[in-house]
């Protein structure tokens, strides 16, 4: 009995499985069409993107530029060099003569979209005024006139011409990136002459690519387990002398209860602890009342004292124990004279604080 | 067999299956991940925790001395009216309100509990007392109360007059008062409860 999948399943998985992503990949990139694909005018060049391999990296760039120009117009045709720089990806921008790049604009139905490509190697075949296996192009939709209609912008070149320039990059030990027709020197490529070697670069670069962001991604990921470790290998360090600190609280684990106790019946008892004395509030009171007036009766509930007595004159009895400092004095009543002898009674209200 | 499908449906499809993919690499590797950090990271604060109060407890270890507890007990003993887990409440109160009474001169007619309250590790009773005697000795009660050891507090108090003494040219003066209190006093037991261990040992 086989247990697993044979080798031929497990390719056709795989078979099924590329076809899968590229036409998902294919899909996502549909989405932004122009950020790819942008350009405003035209002009007869080509740009030219090579990786400098490191025995060249010691030459300078005059020199280098010098050699290059020298080398390239004997063997191909071209107007001039315009720029070369930066150390690694190096962009050449080469003027060629304008019979070398053609521009063609075809009208095509809307159906031909999702095969472009083909639907413009057919047109080509009767459209361009070479033959068509002397061409490279590349092609992208400028516009869609109607529901019906798109109008496909096809860039062509010279596959002569093409093919020495990646022959000749190649002689010169460079490695070639992409070539292709951009509109103004940005380094970008609007449109890309499929070379064969041009595609092996491509794709090689485009595996660096891959292998640099699944590498940044796991060195993300990679992260959390180290963090992991690092906390565990830590928290291990600290749960030691954790422990041995502990044992020692422990044996003294009863002074330690004793002296929380006592902390604690102070801190309550101090809570229950009025914050006013009672013999300081009525020393306070008996030296603030004017000599005629004078208490009969004391009652004292939770704070508030009650004061009630007789004064031949309670407004000024009230003025005398605004003074008071001790809590807030009030006027409760003020009984009217009854008789020719006895003073007005009186009631107050005093908030010790 | 083949399909045609519209452009826009496939870039829809491709969208689905971008999103679909970013959510199952965030809800299967990502986000444990994260909780598993997290977790980790919530366990090391609380080992810091543990670790800072068992430094603090061990270096409070190294100040504290038997002497200190002892005197920090004896005083605290003389603020309450009883210290110890059995002891009778009732008669340590009256004890201390009627030897109060007499060193002021003022005469007791009743003495009773009224009611037993715990306030954390504070036991609060409080006593009705009813007695009699001149203005100098209710003065002197009330100062006595308040300077009092084992503490003392004056919750409810009332005057009435029963006697007064005519003065011409004055108002009478009153030669005898009936005073109602209600006070209250304090007791805690000082001795430890069982002692609470952490950690391990």
């Amino acid at each position: 009995m086989k247990v697993g999948f044979s080798n031929s399943y497990f390719f056709s998985i795989a078979a099924y499985l590329n076809k899968a992503v590229a036409w998902w990949w294919q899909g996502l990139s549909d989405l932004w069409p122009e950020k790819f694909r942008s350009f405003t005018s035209k002009a007869q060049s080509i740009l030219w993107k090579l990786e400098k391999p490191l025995s060249q990296m010691d030459l300078s760039e005059e020199s280098l530029n010098a050699y290059i120009t020298q080398n390239l117009s004997q063997e191909i045709s071209i107007s001039s060099i315009e720029s070369f720089h930066v150390p690694k990806d190096t962009p050449i921008i080469i003027n060629l003569h304008a019979e070398d790049l053609l521009f063609l604009t075809l009208l095509l139905p809307g159906s031909a979209q999702s095969k472009l490509q083909e639907a413009v190697n057919f047109q080509l075949i009767t459209e361009a005024p070479l033959p068509r296996n002397d061409l490279y192009f590349d092609s992208h939709i400028a516009r869609r006139i109607d529901k019906h209609r798109i109008e496909v912008q096809v860039d062509i070149c010279k596959k002569e011409t093409v093919n020495a320039l990646a022959s000749f990059v190649e002689r010169q030990g460079f490695v070639n990136i992409s070539i292709g027709f951009s509109a103004e020197p940005s380094e970008k490529l609007d449109s890309i002459f499929y070379t064969s070697s041009a595609i092996k670069s491509a794709e090689s670069q485009s595996r660096k690519m891959i292998l640099l962001s699944t590498c940044i991604a796991f060195s993300l990921l990679a992260f959390s387990p180290l963090l992991y470790t690092a906390a565990s290998l830590k928290m291990h360090t600290l749960s030691q002398r954790n422990n041995e600190l502990q044992a020692k609280v422990n044996r003294y684990a009863d002074l330690l209860a004793k002296r929380g106790r006592q902390e604690s019946i102070t801190t309550d008892l101090i809570k229950q602890l009025p914050r006013y004395r009672l013999t300081n509030a009525l020393n306070q009171i008996a030296s603030l009342m004017p000599s005629t007036a004078w208490i009969t009766s004391i009652k004292f509930d939770q704070g508030v004292m009650q004061l009630i007595g007789n004064a031949e004159n309670p407004t000024t009895l009230m003025q005398a124990l605004a003074h008071f400092s001790d809590g807030q004095v009030k006027l409760v009543s003020v009984a009217n004279q009854t008789s020719g002898s006895t003073p007005a009674q009186f009631e107050i209200s005093v908030q010790l604080q | 067999m083949t399909f045609e499908i519209s452009p826009g449906i496939h870039k829809i499809v491709s969208i689905a299956l971008l999103l679909t993919l970013l959510a199952a690499a965030w809800g299967g590797v990502i986000k444990p991940l994260i909780n598993l950090d997290e977790g980790i990271l919530n366990e090391l604060e609380d080992t810091y925790f543990e670790l800072n109060r068992s430094s603090r407890l061990t270096e409070e270890l190294e100040r504290l001395s038997e002497d200190d507890l002892q005197k920090q007990q004896d005083s605290l003993r003389s603020l309450l009216i009883w210290a110890d887990a059995g002891a009778n409440q009732e008669s340590a109160i009256q004890a201390t309100v009627d030897k109060l009474m007499q060193s002021s001169g003022f005469s007791l007619g009743s003495l009773r509990i009224v009611n037993t309250s715990v306030h954390g590790s504070v036991s609060r009773v409080s006593v009705d007392i009813k007695g009699e005697g001149d203005e100098i000795a209710l003065i002197s009660l009330i100062a006595a109360i308040e300077k009092n050891q084992p503490l003392l507090i004056i919750e409810q108090m009332g005057t009435q007059v029963l006697t007064t003494m005519p003065i011409a040219g004055q108002p009478p003066a009153v030669t005898r008062l009936g005073v109602e209190f209600r006070l209250s006093g304090f007791g805690a037991s000082l001795n430890s409860p069982p002692s609470v261990q952490t950690g391990n040992e």
